[in-house]
């Protein structure tokens, strides 16, 4: 497996609240997190660090070879709700933090099997002999005016109130993730990132990024094109190639 | 954020406690040290001051919020926005908000809500004249005061700025007015006037039953339900609430903003209605009527008038209403029973004449008429009807008016709404016509190109079509038996059924081969503007002019309204384009050391030429330097004031590529006299590190030009030439525009520098146009 990974504050923010975390497994796969925090001037890098920092640890220590599809899972939800509990009392103990949080994608890839958890709007793709599919479903309520059949997805793309989520970490004691599973074959391509690329960079231009196989830079290219296309927000991109 | 309190903003408002925290500010309460009276001071929290587009947004919506005055307004009296504080300074109410009343007591009685509504109505009535749309209408933001009788609305235009736009935020507090917000605000929709009447309408349902129209546990679930759920009718909570104010409410609460009342005067109007006759009934439907424009009557018969003597009025009443009772007695302020001695015999006597046209149109037509039942229609396809024999009679004697709604809930053709129950009787008499209304859906899959009227102009014809969804091309025909601009024909044609979103083709008339009507390029870019206004010979000049960045380049104005026809090779066409020329620079001055002071936190403000350009809140006078922004376009000076003494002078050209500050004057800041030294820390340092200014030549100080000036401005400029008792008077003025000062009367013109600091100069300051 081939990791790259980066991240870009944009060409409008000032500071970068996103944080991304990888790594190798013992077995030869991979495993990525990517946070986008909210909140506040410190508390949106205080709540996206902080997230990574326990969830790549506990992936870390706990991640055993020849693990079942379930125990990843149950490894994974672990590690987010004890991030979620890290960020919310950071949150409660310091009024400047008040109200941070963040979304997270947390991916373990072992040769033949990936299992993602997420909560909020950050997202993980999969890219498959050239079609690109979204993993995640996003928790916001642009997606939820879509699923109700209020808007269409070609409204949800310049919607204005893009902005909102429904699930973030850290913002409560409680937290609901989402997770999903599912094979990969050799070639195949996953892609982590922020809203700040997904925002500028239509699925299309996703897909050609990846036409030329040999490269190992897709990271820099993606925060690139997001740049060029207007870099509104923090841009973060993780790509895993099987 | 109560770190604050304490602390004096803009050197005249001493923050005391935190009387409210919201989603985007916190509120507190403060003693304004020059009028000397309690406001309330709410500081924007610090997220959204980070970004820049915000600010300017705040600033400008924040000029048009101050202009507001009304009784049932919460005055706006002053607002800040600078880089590290952003503050909007308004009257402070005793009270407590409409929602606790409403918590406390639950429903509340049907007068009552008519006071409230009303007062809430005049508000939004005075606001929506000046262009303010409040958008964020519920009980929270609505004062109700220890009279329990008057209200003030709060916070017109601030939930604009709710929407941080780009940063991400949890839904649960972005939502907060969730409930009440109209559905094309759900729907993330720009909103007009209309927003207010939906959400005084939601307001209004609450106070009559007690409760929220939507509720559910997540936020995002109540904003679908506003966009796709129906309200329980209010009767079905309470049936003691009377019929009027129920349709009332629900006439307010539709979702199609062109099914409520169009403006607050109007609901007005029926809610006064309401109050002087609570017996009262409206005469008109809830349906969605995509096609008309406004609403329109129905013309059909109310079932008050069924159960007397059938009728068959074609009364041309803007709204028929029927009065079955006299107005009973309302326990109304002495205001209201004094308007009742006069309307009560007016309304008695109108009623008599009603009661005996009535009867005599109803014995003219009871002599001339047919009996029908009506049959179902809901249920069917309108094409299915037609030549059925149990429908045909209807269809035949055109009692049919069908009504096109675009929808994606029915199949194409099938009706959903009939105006007339099925099994009801109907006094047909043989002068009327379309008296049973259906709404016939029609999905995205086809809609029909309207009929325009014989007459109708290209911008019209354009602008009809655009709202109902179609695109519009246009095509200039040579014809001189129409005036010039007039529509011939389309292609596709009138009644011609097509896909949903399909182009329709104009063709208008021009009297010449030459003409062309100009399109409209505003908001195009300035190569396609120019390229599409060249392709029609049009000459094309193009200036320029500063605006913000996000619309540079674009085109922000034409000289010819689009739809104008002109004869191409001899117009010429000027479009504004915006740019971003404006440069900047910086200035780096040293900042006084206050430190040990009572107070070392002042603002600094940045005049370019004599506009204020930019405000650094709060900041500490602890004998740093300051880097100061400086920008502009022309060749002018700049003013950099510490408080309200001017440290430092000098100017800038702008129009050099590097435009750098020459003539630069520093002059030295002198603490005022109240700003003392704390008393514990007088040791470690002492006052004389701050000398007092001893340049001044004490020369008789003599009343400063007032014209023109804002009330900021000249308050600032009194306080900087030794003026220290300065009394702001609100003042109503057709003339002078809002915040500018009026006149200035001080007894005399001329003090000593001894008198200056005690004399009251009073300053009179226009609060706008009167009511």
């Amino acid at each position: 497996m081939r990791i790259s990974a980066g991240t870009d504050t944009g060409r409008v923010r000032q500071s970068n609240q996103d944080s991304y975390a990888i790594g190798e497994l013992p077995d030869g796969g991979a495993w990525a997190v990517v946070c986008d925090g909210m909140g506040g001037h410190a508390g949106g890098n205080v709540a996206s660090s902080l997230a990574v920092k326990r969830i790549s640890e506990d992936i870390k220590s706990n991640y055993r070879s020849g693990m079942k599809p379930s125990s990843v899972k149950n490894m994974l939800e672990t590690a987010v709700v004890a991030a979620n509990a890290d960020v919310f009392d950071a949150a409660l103990k310091s009024n400047e933090l008040r109200g941070m949080g963040t979304t997270v994608v947390a991916a373990v890839c072992s040769s033949d099997l990936c299992v993602v958890a997420h909560v909020g709007d950050s997202r993980c793709y999969r890219i498959s002999e050239e079609k690109i599919i979204q993993v995640t479903k996003d928790h916001s309520l642009v997606q939820e005016l879509v699923d109700a059949g209020v808007i269409t997805p070609e409204e949800a793309i310049n919607h204005p109130r893009k902005n909102i989520i429904t699930r973030a970490l850290g913002t409560n004691d409680d937290i609901e993730v989402d997770f999903s599973d599912f094979f990969i074959s050799e070639g195949d391509i996953l892609l982590i990132c922020t809203d700040g690329l997904t925002n500028h960079v239509s699925d299309e231009d996703i897909k050609k990024c990846f036409s030329d196989s040999n490269a190992f830079d897709y990271s820099d290219r993606l925060i690139k094109l997001a740049n060029e296309n207007g870099g509104s927000d923090n841009i973060t991109a993780v790509v895993i190639v099987n | 954020m109560d770190n604050y309190i304490g602390r004096v903003l803009g050197n005249r408002y001493v923050l005391k406690e935190v009387i409210g925290v919201g989603g985007m500010a916190v509120v507190y309460k403060a003693l304004d040290n020059i009028d000397n009276k309690t406001v309330a001071v709410k500081i924007l929290k610090d997220e959204y001051i980070a970004n820049d587009e915000f600010r300017k947004r705040f600033k400008n919506e924040s000029k048009a919020i101050a202009v507001l005055s009304h009784p049932n307004i919460v005055k706006v009296y002053d607002v800040s926005f600078g880089e590290k504080l952003q503050y909007i300074v308004m009257e402070y109410i005793e009270g407590i908000t409409l929602k606790q009343y409403i918590q406390e007591r639950g429903a509340l009685s049907w007068r009552e809500a008519v006071i409230f509504t009303s007062q809430i109505l005049k508000a939004l009535e005075h606001a929506h004249e000046k262009g303010v749309i409040h958008r964020d209408i519920k009980p929270q933001n609505i004062m109700l005061l220890s009279d329990n009788k008057t209200i003030k609305v709060a916070d017109f235009g601030i939930a604009r700025f709710n929407n941080k736009g780009d940063t991400k935020t949890i839904a649960d507090g972005a939502l907060g007015s969730v409930h009440y917000i109209s559905p094309e605000q759900a729907r993330g929709e720009l909103v007009d006037n209309r927003t207010d009447i939906y959400s005084s309408g939601v307001v209004l349902y609450e106070m009559l039953t007690g409760q929220l129209p939507f509720q559910s546990d997540s936020a995002v679930s109540v904003a679908i339900m506003q966009l796709q759920k129906e309200a329980e009718m209010p009767r079905n909570i309470n049936p003691s609430i009377p019929i009027g104010i129920e349709q009332i409410t629900m006439r307010a609460m539709q979702k199609n903003p062109r099914s409520r009342y169009q403006s607050a005067s109007e609901m007005l109007m029926d809610l006064d209605e309401f109050r002087r006759n609570p017996n009262i009934k409206f005469d008109y439907g809830y349906f969605s009527d995509a096609q008309a424009t406004k609403y329109v009557p129905l013309k059909r018969r109310s079932q008050t008038y069924a159960s007397g003597a059938p009728v068959g009025s074609e009364s041309d009443y803007t709204r028929a209403t029927v009065i079955t009772q006299e107005p009973d007695e309302s326990d109304y302020e002495n205001e209201e029973i004094v308007k009742k001695n006069y309307t009560l015999p007016i309304l008695v006597g109108i009623i008599f004449l009603l009661i005996v046209v009535i009867i005599g149109i109803a014995w003219y037509f009871f002599t001339n008429t047919d009996e029908v039942t009506v049959p179902e229609f809901v249920g069917k396809y309108i094409d299915e009807i037609r030549d059925d024999d149990e429908y045909k009679y209807f269809f035949d004697h055109a009692l049919i008016e069908e009504n096109l709604v675009y929808t994606t809930e029915y199949e194409e053709g099938y009706i959903f709404y009939q105006s007339e129950e099925s099994g009801k009787k109907l006094q047909i008499s043989n002068t009327s016509s379309s008296i049973i209304k259906l709404n016939i859906a029609y999905t995205s899959e086809s809609m029909q190109v309207p009929k325009l009227e014989d007459g109708t102009k290209l911008q019209e014809a354009r602008s009809l079509l655009q709202k109902l969804g179609f695109k519009v091309a246009s095509e200039a025909v040579v014809d001189t038996s129409v005036p010039e601009s007039t529509v011939i024909r389309m292609d596709p044609p009138s009644g011609k059924s097509v896909a949903y979103g399909s182009t329709v083709t104009i063709y208008y008339a021009i009297d010449d081969e030459g003409k062309v009507a100009v399109p409209n390029v505003v908001g195009d870019k300035l190569s396609k503007a120019k390229k599409d206004l060249e392709d029609l010979g049009l000459t094309v000049v193009v200036k320029y002019e500063d605006t913000v960045s996000s619309k540079a380049g674009e085109v922000l104005e034409q000289s010819i309204a689009p739809d104008t026809t002109v004869i191409a090779r001899d117009t010429e066409i000027t479009i504004i384009v915006g740019t971003t020329s404006a440069k900047t620079t910086s200035v780096t001055i040293t900042l006084p050391d206050l430190t040990g002071y009572s107070n070392m936190y002042e603002s600094v403000y940045v005049y370019i030429g004599d506009a204020l350009y930019k405000t650094y809140s709060s900041v500490k006078l602890d004998g740093s330097t300051h880097t100061v922004e400086l920008g502009g376009s022309e060749n002018t000076t700049f003013k950099i004031y510490i408080g309200d003494q001017a440290v430092c002078t000098g100017s800038v050209d702008f129009t050099s590529a590097t435009p750098s500050v020459i003539n630069k004057t520093v002059n030295k800041y002198n603490p005022s006299e109240d700003n003392t030294k704390a008393k514990e820390t007088t040791t470690s340092a002492p006052k004389t590190t701050v000398p007092p200014e001893t340049t001044t030549k004490l020369s008789n100080i003599s009343i400063p030009s007032f014209n023109g000036k804002s009330y900021n401005d000249y308050y600032r400029q009194l306080i900087s030439i030794g003026f220290d008792n300065i009394v702001k008077i609100d003042r109503a003025s057709d003339i002078v525009p809002a915040g500018q000062v009026i006149s200035v009367s001080a007894g005399k013109n001329t003090f000593t520098p001894e008198e200056a600091p005690a004399a009251e100069i009073r300053v009179y300051v226009s609060t706008g146009p009167a009511e």
